[in-house]
């Protein structure tokens, strides 16, 4: 008997099921994150300037429930984590990538994912990100393989996990993980109360 | 009562996450055992053993990713080896091995006969590998079928056992050996089924939030 997960949805209920499934979840993602408010990008800009820390609890909250879940099902052979997609590792690109995203992010005030939502809702802001981002894409897809075509495989790891990294079975990683999650979380509770007290001061 | 209900919530995930630490993932053995009613039946039913013949027919085709992992002890290796075969332990089929050569490799796992390949053929099988065969009757059926008895000295009478080598060599030939990779004709007349077919490894979940 092979492991019950991840379900072949295609095999299940045929691909225009399967296509119906993935715009039905992709509703239900976007429908989620309007209705918490990650349409805004003045309540996603806030998080870096302490004053609302909502996006990196609901995120760092959402990554911590899956990966454990995920980890809990692989434990106990109802899921295979091999046949799990896990992105591939290019160290150099990871990084200098994380950084233009990070700085996006605070000047546009939208990950692509939120600047999608955002538009959704027909937000002038949200439009111009989205705009943005295609332009940015299609800038980068046209000049970086063909000037720069060494950068897109640097430090390529291939599929590379923290637990291989470390040497330790992935549970171990999880509830570290998940431990440091908590700390955060009371630790950006207390800014945020500290820069609203702050704010009252003045 | 928000504050209780988010408290809870943390000590839930860190008894969860304590508890995935406490049971580990599953180790190979661990994946074999929880498949070994399937594993059983399709080596019961010879689903998987593939005959000299097609081995040497896959060696010859180029479009196939063969990797052939030869699971013997490594002074049976020494003596003799297919060209092109890799000598591994048991313990050294993971899945970084299974992933390296691409989804769509075709592993065949030899032994001197079918017992140590069989349990190869389980750990790369069961650890998601989806093209994975293993050398019918192995090395000593292989040497019967094209050795043709050049260079080996005559069978060992006292090698009766499963997966001791047979044939006897007058000295470490390894690859050397004109039946480690004969000329594509030289199965030739031999009836054999086929059962090589490349199947496309299952769906990956991918997904992510941009």
């Amino acid at each position: 008997m092979d492991t019950l997960l991840p379900l072949n949805i295609a095999q299940l209920i045929g691909p225009v099921g399967e296509i119906i499934a993935i715009i039905a979840l992709g509703f239900g993602f976007g429908f989620v994150l309007e209705r918490a408010g990650f349409g805004d990008s003045r309540k996603l800009a806030a998080q870096f300037y302490f004053h609302d820390m909502t996006v990196f609890k609901v995120m760092f909250t959402a990554i911590i429930v899956a990966m454990v879940l995920v980890f809990l099902l692989c434990a106990l052979q109802v899921m295979d984590y091999e046949r799990i997609w896990v992105n591939p590792t290019y160290l150099w690109p990871g990084l200098v990538g994380g950084l233009i995203f990070g700085a996006g992010f605070i000047i546009g005030g939208y990950c692509p994912g939120t600047a999608l939502v955002s538009a959704a809702t027909l937000k002038l802001d949200g439009l111009f990100f989205l705009g943005g981002v295609l332009l940015g894409l299609f800038a980068f897809g046209e000049l970086v393989p063909k000037i720069w075509q060494w950068f897109l495989g640097a430090g390529a790891l291939g599929r590379y996990s923290l637990a291989q990294w470390l040497g330790v079975d992935p549970g171990y990683v999880a509830l570290g993980i998940v431990v440091i999650a908590v700390g955060c979380f009371v630790l950006v509770e207390y800014v945020e109360r500290m820069m609203a007290s702050r704010k009252e001061v003045r | 009562m928000a504050t209780k209900l988010r408290i809870a919530g943390a000590v839930i995930l860190v008894l969860l996450a304590a508890v995935v630490a406490l049971i580990g993932q599953p180790s190979a053995a661990d994946k074999v055992a929880f498949r070994a009613a399937e594993l059983d039946k399709q080596l019961d039913e010879r689903k998987v053993q593939i005959d000299p013949g097609d081995l040497l027919r896959l060696m010859y085709d180029t479009k196939v990713p063969l990797v052939m992992l030869d699971v013997r002890d490594e002074p049976d290796y020494n003596l003799f080896h297919l060209v092109d075969s890799r000598h591994i332990a048991l313990s050294g089929i993971d899945s970084a091995l299974i992933k390296a050569p691409g989804e769509k490799a075709v592993f065949v796992v030899i032994g001197n006969d079918e017992q140590r390949a069989s349990e190869g053929w389980k750990l790369l099988t069961a650890q998601g590998a989806t093209n994975a065969y293993l050398l019918a009757g192995g090395i000593n059926l292989w040497l019967d079928v094209f050795a043709n008895g050049q260079l080996t000295k005559p069978i060992d009478p006292s090698a009766s056992g499963d997966d001791t080598l047979r044939h006897r060599f007058n000295s470490a030939v390894g690859q050397l050996h004109p039946a480690a990779r004969p000329p594509i004709d030289a199965a030739a007349g031999r009836e054999f089924v086929e059962l090589v077919e490349i199947k496309e490894p299952g769906p990956k979940v991918k997904g992510g939030c941009g």
